[in-house]
């Protein structure tokens, strides 16, 4: 159902579920196209004064052609050399898009990269096609040779579909070889079992010259009955049945008195049924239909539908197949990917299958929504405001099975206020319980390593240490800084909130912790920690008299308190963390410029502090004062050189700048900083036992996902190298070796 | 403008409306008879009489909208976009796969049809900067390029693996375009390749929707089939800028202010079009209540800040002012 499957949302294939629809289409098709054909030109003879008027004509058809030519093949052959493989339209295309001051040379380098791309496609694919080719020739009677024997209009119609198929496989690179090959013996089976055929030629041409609406028509009348079989009306009516129980648990008076789902329970009830183009109404509805319905599948006519006719023609034919080809016939389009008989066969199938998936998507909602519930519930009350959210958790725990219940459930939860939830903040267990690295060496160590050598192992043998003592306040705080200087915000967090958790007056810990959730866009959390930061500090816990509610002046609440406390310093004594305060509020209003004053201010005071350069520098990046923003990352790496969070950073400037190559050098030596330091690590802890490919998995959590993952943007999107796309996926930093410089 | 204004899209259902980039008062919808099962489809050009809207006073009621043109097709239309380059012309996409290019000059027949997709064309646009090109997304799986003057479609890319949608324009480059799938992804696109830019795992569930923030060249705006709308950078795809929720059933169409970067409208299947502050601590600012079937079309003017036309099932297009789409002060 091409108007509602999104609404259920099935999640079924968008090749099904609709079948009904789809044949009303391939009937109507053709009428419409001779429409579009004759009227319009008809008309333009008449009415192109008013084309010039309104600016540019549209060309006429000499025009057209003259258009065609100018590009290059002649008009005979165009139609099937210009397929999506052609280039040239694309040449004229880019040429148009490209911006003025680009030379000639760029662009020459430009569309020469663009053009050797397919190519290499083409020449990856060709090694299945070869092979399959061979292996079909020694698979015996259905060899080549009986297909090229096969008459001539046929083998033009396997070629063009070949080609087609070839194309669409150089369509998209990303496919993987196995599917090229798939693709290839399904054309295969297809062509042979054509080929065993008694008479292709008579068949094909049965088919392509037949009016199929005609013929269409023609089985309508002898059989008198609507274009659609049982099966189809069958699955038309069960479709509106579900859709009619997907929304049944609706309390909105809007859904009772809907026309559409009223329309919906005349299908249901095979009160009307569509025929053709259009919707009749039955005539003693539902006793009517399954009547005919039961005469129908018992009387001697018991080819219930023409598919099945034309299978039984054609019985050792995959369906499939055979659908395929017909249907290019049919349709005369030379596109292969359309199968219109798998579509007749799933729209038959369809209900059951799709109410399943349905259904089981349903309680997945239901379980994440219940999931949501819970997390909003605490949040809710942490809050100290629980009544009203007690009944809306209440109605989503409940478990059942019985629709009606699933969506009322989930109507009293949509019902409820929802400017808590989610909005802003950093919610879900990964923010709140810190994940451990596994295999940690140092867990064993009583006390700590005489020296830290790199942040790697100062991250483990912090884990280690908070694992010891979880009330370890400052050294949860250190973790959190660790992790933060890691680019791993989200393990940031869950540190710091440990640390405020046992020491709420380790201020520190609220600054830190602002930052992050700032970066990870949890502005409410952010203002939380910000409004616990002065509560905390004693020389300013005055200032924060009442407690700010969410509201949307919250932000203009806090900027006044830091600013209140900003002015409690003199010239001399300037409080740097106020500062760094007042400049994550400014980060979070855009205010960039604004920011930039406060972190440069607290700069003057604290110089050597790395971290510090990397909030400027992210600030100035923000302002898209790009080249400011690398010196300040600049400053932070050469204070500190495995600082891989200033790398990253640099790495998003060089992308903004269009570096590409350069941000993935600077991404790729940021992973090697988090490599080696690994490697050093399980050196350390070789003593132990031999260092195993699990060891360096289980090291996850001092890895940064964030960089890999822009590393395959850069690689996939950028400087469009696929393989290397697929080697971030596997985590390979050795196939960049000898290419990068890193 | 007082009110609302209402016109009554006879025998048809709203799927798409949109404003015209070049005259204040007219809007086009695309609409398909029996909601788009089965049928024929009509483009409606209207216009918006805001002198008939005052008199009508803040009642609202008809007269304010009127019918300047209308075109009838064999199969319903689903989506429609003004070309940014002539006035007078505007693309539909249609249920049977076909392209048609229309002149509101001229009466009955399009100027242009185009055949290549292979079934519902769910989504048409054109392009904002170079204003002669325009996309379509199928749910034959492909997303095609097509400039008006060409016979055949320029480009075409395959790789999500379920029906598309909705493809949009980035409106700060004319290379870059998004696509959001019943594959539950959204894909970042730049026309000079063929494989896409990047794929946001947006939603579990299919993504209808899709647009892009006009103030912030790297955020796009999602709409799902889960009720949920969620805002992106795109350069971090792993995970979504913020979730809005408050949509009872599927988000149809999500549209980006042409006047604040913060301010999203919304239409859903729960009947309803919502008004979303992407920056304030309560996001959901405006629910519109008027209509009594599904909702699929909105668009907001760019020449009247606020005013906000809706189009859908219950056979009515309205034009109204939504209160709270001011620019945001901090």
């Amino acid at each position: 159902m091409s108007a509602f499957k999104d609404l259920v949302g099935s999640g079924a294939d968008c090749s099904g579920g609709n079948s009904l629809n789809q044949f009303t289409k391939q009937l109507q098709q053709d009428r419409s196209l001779q429409q579009d054909r004759f009227g319009p030109l008809a008309d333009r003879e008449g009415s192109s004064g008013a084309l010039l008027r309104s600016g540019r004509p549209i060309l006429e058809n000499d025009d057209i052609e003259e258009f065609l030519q100018a590009g290059g093949p002649g008009p005979s052959s165009r139609q099937q050399q210009r397929g999506m493989f052609d280039m040239r339209p694309m040449t004229r295309e880019l040429d148009t898009m490209l911006p003025p001051m680009m030379g000639d040379q760029t662009w020459g380098n430009e569309f020469s990269r663009f053009e050797d791309a397919p190519q290499n496609h083409h020449r990856q694919i060709s090694g299945p096609s070869q092979s399959w080719i061979s292996e079909f020739a020694e698979a015996g009677p259905e060899s080549l040779k009986e297909l090229q024997g096969s008459p001539q209009n046929w083998a033009n119609e396997f070629q063009a579909h070949q080609r087609v198929n070839e194309q669409q496989i150089i369509g998209h690179p990303n496919m993987e070889l196995e599917d090229a090959f798939k693709r290839a013996q399904d054309q295969a089976s297809w062509a042979a079992e054509f080929a065993k055929s008694s008479d292709p030629a008579a068949w094909a041409s049965e088919f392509s010259n037949a009016e199929a609406e005609s013929w269409i028509n023609e089985f309508k009348e002898q059989e008198g009955l609507s274009v659609f079989g049982k099966d189809s009306q069958e699955a038309l009516s069960q479709t509106a049945g579900m859709l009619l129980e997907a929304v049944a648990g609706s309390t909105n008076p809007k859904f009772q008195s809907s026309k559409f789902l009223g329309f919906m329970q005349q299908l249901r009830d095979q009160e009307v049924a569509i025929e053709g183009n259009k919707l009749v109404e039955q005539i003693g509805p539902a006793e009517a239909a399954s009547s005919w319905a039961k005469e129908f599948g018992a009387g001697p006519v018991n080819k219930t539908s023409w598919e099945e006719d034309f299978n039984a023609q054609n019985s050792e034919a995959p369906r499939e197949a055979n659908g395929n080809s017909w249907s290019e016939e049919f349709s005369g389009q030379t596109r292969g990917d359309q199968n219109w008989a798998q579509e007749f066969q799933n729209g038959a199938q369809m209900p059951d299958r799709d109410w399943n998936q349905q259904f089981q998507q349903q309680q997945q909602q239901q379980q994440q929504q219940q999931a949501r519930n819970m997390e909003w519930n605490q949040e809710f009350a942490r809050n100290g405001m629980q009544q009203s959210s007690q009944a809306a958790s209440e109605a989503a725990m409940e478990t059942s099975d019985d629709m009606d219940d699933l969506y009322k459930s989930a109507w009293d939860y949509e019902n409820t206020d929802f400017s808590e939830f989610s909005a802003g903040r950093a919610l879900g267990a990964r923010y709140e319980q810190y994940e451990f690295t596994s295999n940690n060496p140092y867990l064993a160590h009583s006390r700590p390593p005489a020296g830290v050598r790199n942040l790697t192992e100062a991250i483990l043998v912090l884990e280690a240490q908070v694992q010891h003592e979880p009330d370890n306040a400052k050294a949860w705080y250190e973790l959190g800084i660790r992790q933060q200087e890691n680019e791993n915000d989200v393990g940031a967090i869950a540190a710091l909130r440990h640390a405020v958790r046992q020491d709420p007056g380790l201020v520190d810990s609220w600054i830190a912790l602002a930052v992050s959730l700032t970066n990870e866009s949890a502005r409410e959390d952010a203002y939380d920690a910000l409004e616990a930061w002065i509560m905390n500090s004693g020389k300013y816990a005055s200032l924060a008299a009442e407690p700010t509610s969410a509201s949307s002046d919250r932000h203009q609440h806090i900027t006044n308190m830091y600013i209140a406390a900003a002015r409690m310093a003199t010239e001399s004594d300037m409080d740097a963390d106020v500062q760094v305060g007042l400049g994550v509020l400014f980060n979070i209003s855009e205010e960039y410029n604004k920011a930039i004053d406060c972190f440069e201010a607290a700069l003057s005071m604290r110089p050597q502090d790395y971290m510090l350069w990397n909030k400027l520098g992210a600030t100035l990046a923000n302002a898209r004062y790009s080249d400011r923003a690398m010196e300040a990352y600049f400053q932070a790496l050469e204070i500190n050189p495995s600082y891989v969070r200033a790398r990253y950073n640099l790495s998003i400037s060089c992308i903004q700048m269009q570096q590409y190559r350069e941000a993935a050098e600077h991404l790729l030596g940021a992973l090697s900083v988090q490599m080696s330091n690994i490697n050093a690590v399980l050196e350390e802890s070789k003593g132990k036992g031999p260092v195993e490919e699990s060891d360096l998995a289980s090291m996850h959590n001092v890895q940064s996902g964030t960089v890999w993952e822009t590393l395959k943007m850069v690689a996939d999107g950028h400087l469009r190298r696929h393989d290397l796309a697929e080697a971030c996926e596997k985590r390979d930093l050795d196939a960049f070796r000898g290419e990068f410089d890193f | 403008m007082a009110g609302v204004l209402r016109f009554h899209t006879a025998g048809y259902n709203g799927y798409a409306i949109e404003y015209s980039p070049f005259f204040e008062n007219r809007i086009a919808c695309a609409s398909a008879a029996n909601f788009g099962i089965v049928g024929n489809g009509r483009l409606w050009c209207l216009g918006i009489n805001t002198a008939a809207a005052a008199a009508a006073g803040p009642a609202g009621g008809g007269g304010g909208i009127t019918a300047d043109r209308v075109y009838d097709t064999q199969d319903g239309l689903y989506d429609c976009a003004w070309s940014e380059e002539h006035e007078n012309q505007i693309v539909t996409s249609s249920g049977d796969g076909s392209i048609k290019l229309w002149d509101v000059t001229l009466s009955d027949f399009p100027i242009r049809n185009w055949s290549e997709h292979t079934r519902e064309v769910f989504s048409v646009n054109w392009n904002l900067v170079n204003k002669d090109a325009f996309i379509t997304g199928s749910w034959d799986q492909t997303i095609k390029l097509w400039k008006p003057e060409a016979p055949q479609s320029l480009m075409t890319w395959q790789e999500h693996t379920h029906c598309i949608y909705q493809t949009v324009w980035s409106p700060a480059s004319g290379e870059t375009f998004a696509s959001a799938s019943g594959d539950q992804t959204a894909k970042i696109w730049d026309v000079r390749q063929r494989a896409s830019a990047s794929t946001i795992h947006a939603h579990n569930a299919e993504v209808l929707a899709l647009d892009w923030n006009k103030y912030n060249p790297n955020v796009i705006v999602t709409g799902s089939v889960d009720h949920s709308i969620k805002t992106w950078d795109v350069r971090f795809p792993s995970r979504e800028t913020r979730v809005l929720l408050g949509h009872e059933y599927a988000v149809r169409r999500v549209k980006c202010s042409p006047h604040s970067g913060d301010v999203v409208v919304s239409a859903s299947y729960d009947m309803t079009m919502r008004v979303w502050d992407t920056a304030a601590a309560s996001p959901m600012v405006h629910v519109h209540d008027l209509h009594s079937e599904f909702v699929l079309g909105v668009d907001m003017s760019m020449f009247f800040e606020g005013q906000v036309a809706t189009c859908a099932w219950d056979e009515q297009v309205t034009v109204s002012h939504v209160p709270a789409l001011g620019h945001k002060k901090r």
